[in-house]
Order: structure tokens, then sequence, then C-alpha cells
């Protein structure tokens, strides 16, 4: 296994920026999930680290030795598409077999290690069965295993649960997760889906436009976006955003839809901040969990109508009107206000972002 | 708006039984969703009550006048699809007017029409716009108020949702059931998506291979499936299911071999009237699994196999002896890969399943 440096990577295909100056450091081991919209840049990104495609500016290191000039067979990598193409002749077991037999490996060797693989991703008892009889997840397993058994020195996934159906996705992402620290393998992992990149990854790098908006732990990333966009992108339901002004100590909304007086901490931190905080367009971002309700006597309560419940069988997200915003807010199966009702609520401080609505990052 | 009620309604394509028999009644101002995986027969079941397929069996009745002889056009519903299918020349207020126009009806009066439905829809400031200019969220909406102008008896929604990326998803699942509510129409809604379905619903029907499997609130679905694989389509992650044999005296082996659980006497009660033989499937949702680090007599050992954080929440991957199971625990509950924690099932959550036949007994 390795670590792989990317440094100043530009791609262009004709006048457009694929990739603009990305660098990213992936250690031994570890599991990195490029993360965004579609035409973001992550594909680009990790054929330019497969050697499918060659940066126009940049260069990328395995193990500190540049790899530019090699070609992808040279790399010692493993190339996991969406699309897994199996060989529709051979079993699943020559599938497996077919990279070591390549490479000339003598068959008692071969035989050991395809049981192995077969045995881990727990396919073996279909071993015989020829691609167009295997289930989308089967052949996902037996594609996985055909570039596992190489032991290269990279993985790289090219959204390989896209295909597969929400239901065997989530059990897809837990196993991919056990194989990879079984495996030890490092892994560069694309995706477009936030939950796929939050439950999977050590560090998750988000893309948007072929620029990097942040690099960071799921946790870094889910409880302190650096930007609107990240906070956007992260999460479901997503982030609830609020246009606010900071005034004498509170946060207030348009047309005093609400106000959150801060603590004397915040305040204190807010001022340090910066000097022209005061009166300076804001967003307020509140996760759904970050809004409890509270009763009308409560000064901090912000009063909302209840536009609809949506139960989700573990939860309940009710939607709330304040002002002209739609807040969503989490809660237990068993709250159920009508449509119409008023009710008050409040943001738990910890919990609030505030982005500068100009700039769109995140200041507090 | 009206009712629609599907009695035995059957249809094949060649050798192939699309829907079987199917029943069901959509009260009027009802949104009633039609769940179920791919090829579960949700399009045709729409598509017989629009008049675009004809069941060799059965009756249709929308407000109690049987409609199986009439053609689509005098069924008066209105059908909405995953694909827009918008006039891709025409601003969004023509895509919007042309069956009214169609019908004939006065300039002014289509205007009044076109005008109250946008500001419903929340597109008004769209409606010079032509459809190339629209994201998909908007599109959906120009869709949908093509179908609203006209006024028709039934709204057919067929998995309109599914074209749109997750967020505007989200965002779009409230703003029509809040329309529906509204305008007080009767929707029957297709989807293969489970919290789309428990989100929107006031009543959900689970199709599978044809065949409906269970017609009830989204509370009851998740919390009292009738068979295996209602309890398993619904919720995420999906429920735990392991192996077990019902000893006397309420008690549960559940692997056989790897753990032990003793019923409440109700529960016990409920079995033993119901249960003529001991091999059952005992299941449990993830989050009715109780997970401690501390140490407590009567709870079962296990270990930390996978953890996904998943924002809010996390999910674990417990190794209990040689059998997994998924639980869910709050994002402060920090453990990692290899852990030994503790763990209870929340008894009166507990499900058990005929193991032959896959029917719920508790």
């Amino acid at each position: 296994m390795a670590n792989v440096t990317v440094k100043n990577l530009t791609k262009r295909f004709g006048d457009l920026e694929a990739v603009k100056d990305l660098n990213l450091e992936v250690k031994e081991k570890e599991f990195i999930v490029l993360l965004g919209p579609s035409g973001c840049g992550k594909t680009t990104t990790l054929r330019c680290i497969a050697g499918l495609e060659y940066p126009d500016e940049g260069k990328i290191y395995f193990d500190n030795v540049l790899v530019n000039d090699l070609s992808p067979a040279d790399r010692n990598i493993a190339f996991v598409f969406q699309f897994y193409a199996l060989y529709p002749h051979l079993t699943v077991y020559d599938n497996v077999a077919f990279p070591l037999r390549a490479e000339g490996i003598s068959k008692s060797e071969v035989d050991k290690r395809v049981k192995d693989i077969l045995k881990l991703l727990k396919i073996e008892d279909i071993k015989d069965s020829r691609p167009k009889r295997l289930t989308s997840g089967q052949a996902q397993r037996v594609a996985l295993g055909r570039a596992i058994i190489r032991r290269p020195k990279v993985f790289l996934l090219d959204e390989p649960l896209s295909n597969l159906d929400a239901k065997f996705r989530e059990g897809m992402r837990m196993e991919l997760k056990r194989l990879q620290t079984h495996v030890g393998a490092t892994t560069l992992y694309v995706t477009h889906d936030q939950a796929e990149a939050v439950s999977m990854a050590d560090k998750i790098v988000v893309m948007n436009l072929g620029v990097v908006q942040q690099v960071g732990t799921p946790k870094q990333i889910y409880h302190h976006p650096r930007n609107l966009f990240v906070a956007n992108f992260i999460g479901s339901p997503g982030m609830n955003f609020l246009d606010c002004v900071y005034q004498k100590g509170s946060l207030i909304g348009n047309r005093g839809s609400f106000t959150v007086k801060l603590t004397r901490e915040s305040q204190n931190r807010l001022n340090r901040l910066t000097s022209e905080i005061q009166d300076k367009k804001l967003v307020l971002g509140i996760r759904p969990e970050g809004i409890v309700f509270t009763s009308k006597n409560d000064p901090q309560g912000i009063r909302a109508q209840v536009y609809v419940v949506e139960p989700l069988g573990i939860e309940n997200i009710v939607n709330l009107k304040v002002g002209e915003h739609l807040l969503k807010v989490r809660t237990s199966p068993d709250f159920l206000p009508q449509t119409g009702e008023i009710v008050w609520v409040k943001f738990k401080e910890e919990q609030i972002c505030l982005f500068d609505k100009k700039t769109e990052e995140n200041i507090f | 708006m009206a009712s629609l009620r599907l009695v035995k309604v059957s249809k094949s394509y060649g050798n192939v039984k699309a829907i079987k028999k199917i029943d069901l009644q959509v009260k009027d101002g009802e949104l009633m969703v039609l769940l179920g995986p791919t090829g579960a027969g949700k399009t045709t079941t729409l598509r017989s009550v629009a008049g675009l397929e004809h069941p060799e069996e059965g009756e249709i009745y929308i407000d109690e006048i049987k409609v199986n002889g009439l053609s689509p056009a005098d069924r008066d519903v209105a059908f909405v699809f995953q694909n827009y299918s918008l006039y891709p020349r025409y601003t969004v207020f023509d895509n919007m007017a042309s069956p009214l126009r169609a019908h004939g009806i006065a300039k002014d009066e289509i205007e009044k029409v076109v005008r109250k439905t946008s500001d419903i829809l929340h597109i008004t400031h769209l409606l010079q716009r032509k459809p190339e200019h629209l994201s998909g969220g908007e599109m959906q909406r120009v869709a949908l108020g093509r179908a609203l102008v006209r006024k028709p008896k039934v709204f057919l929604m067929d998995e309109p949702l599914t074209n749109l990326d997750a967020k505007l998803r989200e965002e779009m699942r409230a703003q029509i059931k809040r329309l529906q509510k509204d305008i007080k129409a009767t929707f029957f809604y297709a989807t293969p998506d489970q919290a789309e379905a428990l989100s929107m619903a006031d009543r959900i029907a689970v199709l599978r291979d044809g065949e409906i499997q269970q017609i009830d609130s989204s509370s009851k679905i998740y919390n009292h499936p009738t068979n295996m694989f209602v309890a398993s389509f619904l919720g995420s992650p999906g429920m735990n299911f392991i192996s077990c044999e019902y000893k006397k005296g309420g008690m549960l082996d559940v692997g056989p071999g790897i753990f032990n659980v003793t019923l409440s006497p109700s529960q016990r009660e409920e079995v033993e009237r119901k249960v003529v033989q001991p091999q059952l499937v005992f299941g449990i949702r993830p989050e009715d699994i109780l997970v401690n680090k501390e140490s407590y007599p009567d709870w079962i050992n296990s270990e930390v196999d996978v953890v996904e954080l998943m924002g809010s929440w996390n999910v674990l991957s417990l190794k209990i002896k040689d059998c997994f199971v998924k639980a869910r625990v709050p994002a402060d509950f920090e453990v990692e890969m290899g852990d030994k924690v503790k763990v209870k099932f929340n008894i009166p959550k507990i499900h058990l399943f005929d193991s032959s036949t896959e029917k719920a007994i508790l």
C-alpha cells in the first residue's frame, strides 16, 4: 500500500477547466472520498491519478515517486467503475483469477488467493456462475474481488454503488468499509452521494466546479462546513438557511421574523472576528436537529407556523414557516403538530453556523 | 375531486402477470402512495386507472362510476410522469394553458386559472420562460401545474420526483404534500422510495410482484408490518432479521444459540395463540437495539464491526457471536471498530415472523 500526493493538478478539456490547482495528500491505508455534484471534477481527478488522463499542470506521486509519466499499468492501481466490466464467458472464479493468471502466478497460489477473496466477499457459493446469472450486487462484488486480488498499491473507485438499488447500496456501503479496513488499502472513492461519503470516509474532499471546497473528517465537514456550498451539500434533510443581520448582540431575521440573542462569549467572538460585523448581511445556518421546540414564554422562542409534517417511521420532519423561510426540524416520531398550528422554537446556539451572504464563507 | 376504487384488477403481458387482483380504494381528498420495487406493477396499476392499459379482469370506479369502457380522455384523470414532457417551444404560461385551450375555455378565464395555479406552485415569476431555462424542480412544478389547471377528478403520479437530485426531492416532497392538502385533491402516487412514501402518504399500499402486501397509514406500516417483505422494505437501514426458536415460557432462542430474549406476558399470550411450529424469525429495527459501553448484568456482549457516521446519528454494525445486527445510535456515542459494547433489545418493539410464510406473528 502507498501514500498518494497530488500537487497543483490542473486539467482542461478545451476551454473548460475541469480541475483547478488541486492539492491532495492521501496517507497509507486512508479512505478518501471525493464528493461533489456532477461536473465538479471528481472523476477527472481520479482518472488523472489512474493515468487515464494526462494533467495539463501539476504532479502526482505514489510513495513520493513521481508517476506522471507512468502508464496506468505501471502504477500498480486497481480501478473499479460504476459499470462493472466482467468477462461474460468466464465463471466468477475465473473472472477473479484472471489478473493473477495474466501475471503468470503458479496455479496453486492462484487457487489459494482466489478462494480467500471469494470467502472475504461472501461469493463462494456462486463461484461457478457466469456473470449473466448474477444480481447486480453479486456482479459488483466480483468486480471488487478482481480488483483486490492483485494487491494493488492504490484502489480507485468511481461511483461503484450508483447502479444498485437504495436498499442494497446501504448494505454494500458497510461491506466496502469493512473490506477496506481488512485489506488495509489506500482508497480514493468518488461519489455524488453525501450519505456514502459521510458514512465511509476517513476524510472527505468536497469539490465544486473543479475547485476543492473543503477537506476534512466527516464530523468536521458536517459540523463546521467552510462555506454555504459545503453546508448545503451535506446532510439529509439539509441545513436550514435564514437571512439575518447582527445587531446589538442578536441575530435578527428579515422584517424581524426572528431574534436570537447570543451569549456574551459568542458576541465577543463575533466582535473579534471582524469590526464590520454590525449590519453585514449574514446567513444563519442550522441543521434540522439544532432546532428544538419550546414554550411561548421562552424569551428565546421564535414564532413559527407548521407547514406540513413528514413522518419517516424512525423520526418526523416537521416543516415550519418562519417569516418567508421554510425550516425543517427533526423530531421524535410521536410528535405530530397540525398543519397551520402556531408553535415556538429555538436554535441551539452551539449548532448555529454564520455565513457572510456575499462571500458565502463560514465566519463563525 | 373524487374517490377511486379498484376491484380485483389483473393485467398480464404475455405470460407475465404484472398485477394480480388488485383491490384498493383511494378516498376523496386522500393521498395514497403505491410503494414497491422496480417491476412490482406500480406503473401498470396507474396506467390501468388512466385507461392506457386494459386489464383482463376487474373493475375500476371513479366516484363510483365504472370507467373500464371509457377512453382516457373521458375518465377525467391527470397523469404526471417522471419525465415532465413539457412542450419545449412553449412558455411556462402556454404549457399550463394548453389543456384549457384544448377545451375551448375563454381567454380571460384561462389567464385567471393559470395565474392562480402558478401562485399556488410559486412559479408565477417563471411564466414567460421556456422549459430549457428551468431547473428540474421548476419543470416538475410546471408539469404539476398543467395537471392542476384542469381540475381533474384524480391525479395519477408516476415517480414524479425520481429524476430530481436528493436535495430537491426532499424539498418537493413537503411542498407536494402541502399542496395536495390545500387543494383537497385525490392523489394516487407511485414511488420506489420508502422515505417519500412514509413522509407524504395518508395511506401506503405496498406492492410486490403485482400483489398488494399491506394497505395502512405510515405509522401502521412502519410499526406493524404484516410480513417480512414490508418490514424490510420500509425503514433505513432496514429491520434486522435472525432465525429463532420459540421455547415454552415466552423465551426466544435467537440464532439459535446466539442469545435469548424473554417476551412480555402479553406478547407471550399472543404468540402462543398463533404459533404452530417453533421455527420463527426474530425482527428488530436498528433504533430498537440499545447500545451501551458500561457493563450491565443482563445485557448481551457484542463487538463493534463497522461504524457508519450519518451526521445526526451513527449506524453500528455489531457482532454478537457469529451474528451481525445494525443498530442506530446518537452521533455523540463514540465507538471504534473492535470496541466491546453491550446491547439490549427494546422488548415491546420485537417483531416475530413465521419462517415459512414470512407473515407477522407479533
